[in-house]
């Protein structure tokens, strides 16, 4: 019977160790599970990736980038010389002023200890999302200072919107590809693109739907919840959109409309804090933007909820 | 003397009254049952007090961002009176309150009020703007299917002169199937 019993402390021991926590500690650690939830949950990162990066190292903080002006073909043996730089445009450089772009975490030792989880490397996801979230937020936040908008408050979308769009853009002779990036609630709403494909007859949906349904596209929104290319634009659903209670500015754009400039990467820095124990967590970037060219985007404002 | 309760007259229809009493004591009943009655509201707050002193200076984590500041302007010219543009970094916000001028519409940094905007409204310039722009939106919204069934019945209508409540009006199956 002790032979069993000393088994049994054994077992206890063993079982009930160090690495256990307890419910106090995780419930602490809550907050960090629930940020980390809420922000993957976000699509993050949507518009850096459609635009023209422009790597800044060096000395200096505002990114200028001059607008050269087109030349004009002579038909003739005496040509007279033409300026390229930006004197000739009427418009003035594009100019990005870089930042600092940061999120700093305090991870105490007591909690660092009392987790299970690796903080520090829950402290750096939720450090580089929260950055990524607050750039896509600023590049979402140029589309309303293209001056071209298609569309207008408390307006639902139609098709000649988006053809405007592109129309737009082709007679700015802006680069291709085209991207259209819109908030999810001007895609999927009852106000959104999804109802051009829609085969019923009334007000807010598509002429063409009365030829014979949906349509491939339609089909690829009923498959799949969404269709990848549509009106000629590559489309992008982005929850960063500023939008209101009832609208939301998303952008039809070529690449070259905007820039990116980043003049540093993403760094971490962990420093001991030792009269609070612990560590102070650190990540940052260096970036800018800015419009590189205003009529080669346009704004796309619509309602984005009934 | 305390003021006597009026007692509604006999043959007066109080039925609304009995119906809000009843949904009332319906409605303290399951507060009592659920546990989101007056006394447990006091006792969730003192908990999310003695948590809120428990937490601090223990294992919480502190997240603290920088970020550059960003602006908002607002449109103070022409159709959009009003509308927010943003949020820009300092930089852009200048680049976009110039970008906006060349092309006739002003911004501003502060805020229209309400009675600022409903009083531009009542101005010549905002009259034309909005003019210009219900008839772009009217040209847009040729592209919905508005009316198209309409105008089809039309032509139909006109081709093969029959009514358009003829053409649009679906007869029931016992009207067209013969039955053996």
């Amino acid at each position: 019977m002790k032979e069993i019993f000393k088994l049994y402390l054994l077992w206890a021991l063993n079982e009930v160790g160090a690495n256990e926590t307890t419910t106090t500690t995780m419930t602490e650690a809550i907050p960090t599970a629930v940020s980390v939830a809420l922000l993957e949950m976000t699509e993050l990162g949507i518009v850096e990736p459609l635009v023209t990066p422009y790597p800044f190292p060096g000395p200096g903080v505002v990114h200028s980038t001059p607008i050269i002006a087109k030349l004009t073909a002579e038909n003739d043996d005496t040509m007279a010389n033409q300026a390229i730089d930006s004197g000739l445009y009427t418009g003035s450089p594009s100019n990005a002023t870089v930042s600092v772009w940061g999120s700093t975490v305090f991870l105490k030792e007591i909690a660092v200890l009392g987790t299970v989880d690796d903080l520090m490397a829950v402290a750096g996801q939720l450090i580089g999302q929260s950055i990524m979230t607050a750039k896509d937020v600023t590049l979402c936040g140029l589309f309303s200072s293209f001056t071209q908008n298609e569309g207008a408050a408390n307006t639902a979308m139609t098709p000649q919107d988006l053809f405007d769009a592109y129309n737009f853009l082709r007679i700015k002779i802006a680069p291709q590809p085209y991207n259209l990036v819109l908030h999810p609630g001007q895609i999927w709403s009852s106000k959104g693109l999804i109802n051009f494909f829609a085969n019923v007859a009334d007000s807010s949906h598509f002429s063409y739907a009365a030829a014979g349904g949906q349509g491939s596209t339609g089909e690829d929104f009923m498959r799949n919840g969404f269709a990848g290319r549509i009106f000629g634009f590559d489309l992008y659903a982005d929850a960063n959109v500023a939008a209101t209670s009832r609208n939301a500015i998303g952008a039809a754009f070529s690449r070259n409309s905007i820039k990116s400039v980043p003049k540093r990467d993403f760094r971490i820095d962990v420093l001991f804090n030792g009269p609070n124990l612990g560590w102070q967590v650190t990540g940052s970037v260096i970036w800018g933007d800015a419009i590189l060219k205003n009529n080669w985007g346009d704004q796309m404002e619509f309602l984005n909820a009934a | 003397m305390a003021k006597q309760k009026e007692v509604p007259e006999v043959g007066v229809d109080n039925t609304e009254e009995l119906a809000a009493l009843r949904a009332r004591v319906a409605e303290l009943e399951a507060k009592d049952q659920n546990g989101s009655g007056a006394n447990d509201g006091n006792l969730l707050k003192e908990m999310a007090s003695l948590r809120k002193v428990r937490g601090n200076g223990l294992n919480e984590i502190q997240v603290q961002d920088n970020f550059p500041k960003r602006l908002f302007l607002w449109h103070i010219s022409g159709h959009n009176v009003g509308k927010r543009v943003g949020p820009l970094e300092a930089t852009n916000a200048e680049d976009t309150f110039m970008r906006f001028n060349e092309v006739g519409i002003r911004l501003s940094l502060n805020k229209p009020s309400e009675a600022w905007i409903e009083e531009y409204k009542k101005t010549k310039e905002y009259i034309d703007s909005a003019e210009v722009e219900r008839l772009r939106r009217a040209s847009k919204n040729k592209s919905t299917k508005e009316g198209q069934v309409d105008r089809l019945l039309g032509v139909m209508e006109k081709q093969f002169g029959v009514g358009k409540e003829s053409l649009a009006a679906i007869r029931p199956e016992s009207e067209v199937v013969k039955r053996k």
